[in-house]
């Protein structure tokens, strides 16, 4: 089956093939998703663009080495997620000290204070979104960044985020309220 | 009517969920490559003629056929019409590197008899092994059919 024929194709029927060995059905799975795997990765490892790609690289060739492992239960979408996050965890916990204690770090965020202009760049509030990010427990981050930018549900990630449904919505409650105070003064 | 967010934060957001990263084809690329770079396990699979024999000389050469082939081959076989395709394809090799069985999940598109199906692809996995492997080799061809799907079963 010639690759562009794949564009048609459902996550099931992609999942088929690339089982089978076919890599340009796998190629497909990798189009579809990788952009938004690609943006999630970015956020979640401090936009860093390195990271990132690494990250994204090696969560498909895991993807691509145990897909017989993939059972629907969730989404073709979420189980990738999944492996992005667990790559992007382990880096960030090799790379540097990463706070554990939500409540210990929410003491350190800074609450905003200042009254830069109002009329920034998508580009400008994207940096300070991700200044924002980072000062985060990468619980809390990844939550938000599955949920707001995403658009998974709750217990996608919890999914994804192994973890329940419940402390999805603990962290999610945290991290907007951080945000929050941390963009205002972007007001 | 659609509200426009307001808040900064909520600006931010909009923002990062329009963002299309521009490296993106890079790491497409570069995923892509390495996808088609890893190797799989696979086995040698011993070509095997019409009299049992897997000597193909005087000399008692040997011709081996990775399964990795073996199996894309009968992937592709399979992949010719709307009604039936793989799911699961499972080669066992015995310690004589000989081919003694061939195990695949069927998927059927609504409609179809399956019974039929599994001769169909009976049928069609007996002349790709014998076609790869040699007259020789006529292992079992065991079917499951395991789902069936409304639609062309290579795009639902």
């Amino acid at each position: 089956m010639p690759a562009a024929a794949f564009d048609a194709a459902s996550d099931g029927a992609l999942v088929r093939a690339a089982r089978l060995g076919d890599d340009d059905a796998f190629g497909e799975i990798v189009d579809r998703y990788g952009p938004g795997m690609l943006r999630y990765a970015r956020r979640l490892v401090n936009g860093s663009d390195a990271d990132a790609g690494e990250v994204v690289q090696e969560a498909f060739i895991s993807a691509w080495k145990s897909l017989d492992s993939f059972r629907g239960e969730s989404s073709l979408k979420t189980w990738l997620i999944r492996l992005v996050h667990r790559r992007a965890v382990d880096l960030l916990r090799h790379r540097r000290p990463t706070p554990i204690d939500d409540d210990l770090l929410s003491r350190v965020v800074r609450v905003a204070d200042d009254n830069p202009l109002q009329d920034v760049l998508d580009s400008e509030l994207l940096g300070a979104l991700q200044e924002a990010l980072d000062e985060l427990p990468w619980n809390q981050r990844s939550a938000w960044l599955l949920r707001e930018v995403e658009g998974l549900g709750y217990d996608e990630i919890a999914h994804a985020m192994g973890t329940t449904v419940g402390s999805v919505r603990g962290h999610l409650h945290r991290g907007r309220r951080q945000l929050a105070e941390r963009m205002a003064r972007w007001r | 009517m659609a509200m426009s967010p307001t808040g900064p934060l909520e600006r931010a957001t909009d923002a990062a969920r329009a963002e299309q990263p521009e490296d993106w084809q890079t790491v497409s690329a570069a995923v892509k490559r390495r996808v088609r770079a890893t190797v799989l396990p696979a086995r040698q699979i011993a070509v095997v003629g019409a009299d049992g024999s897997t000597a193909q000389d005087a000399l008692g050469s040997r011709t081996y056929v990775s399964s990795r082939v073996v199996r894309a081959r009968i992937r592709e076989a399979l992949r010719t019409g709307p009604d039936l395709g793989a799911e699961r394809l499972d080669l066992t090799i015995d310690d004589d590197d000989l081919l003694t069985r061939v195990e695949i999940e069927l998927v059927c598109a609504y409609g179809t008899d399956v019974r039929a199906a599994a001769d169909l692809t009976r049928t069609i996995v007996e002349a790709v092994v014998v076609d790869a492997l040699g007259a020789g080799t006529r292992p079992p061809v065991d079917i499951t059919v395991t789902d069936v799907v409304e639609g062309d079963v290579r795009l639902t």
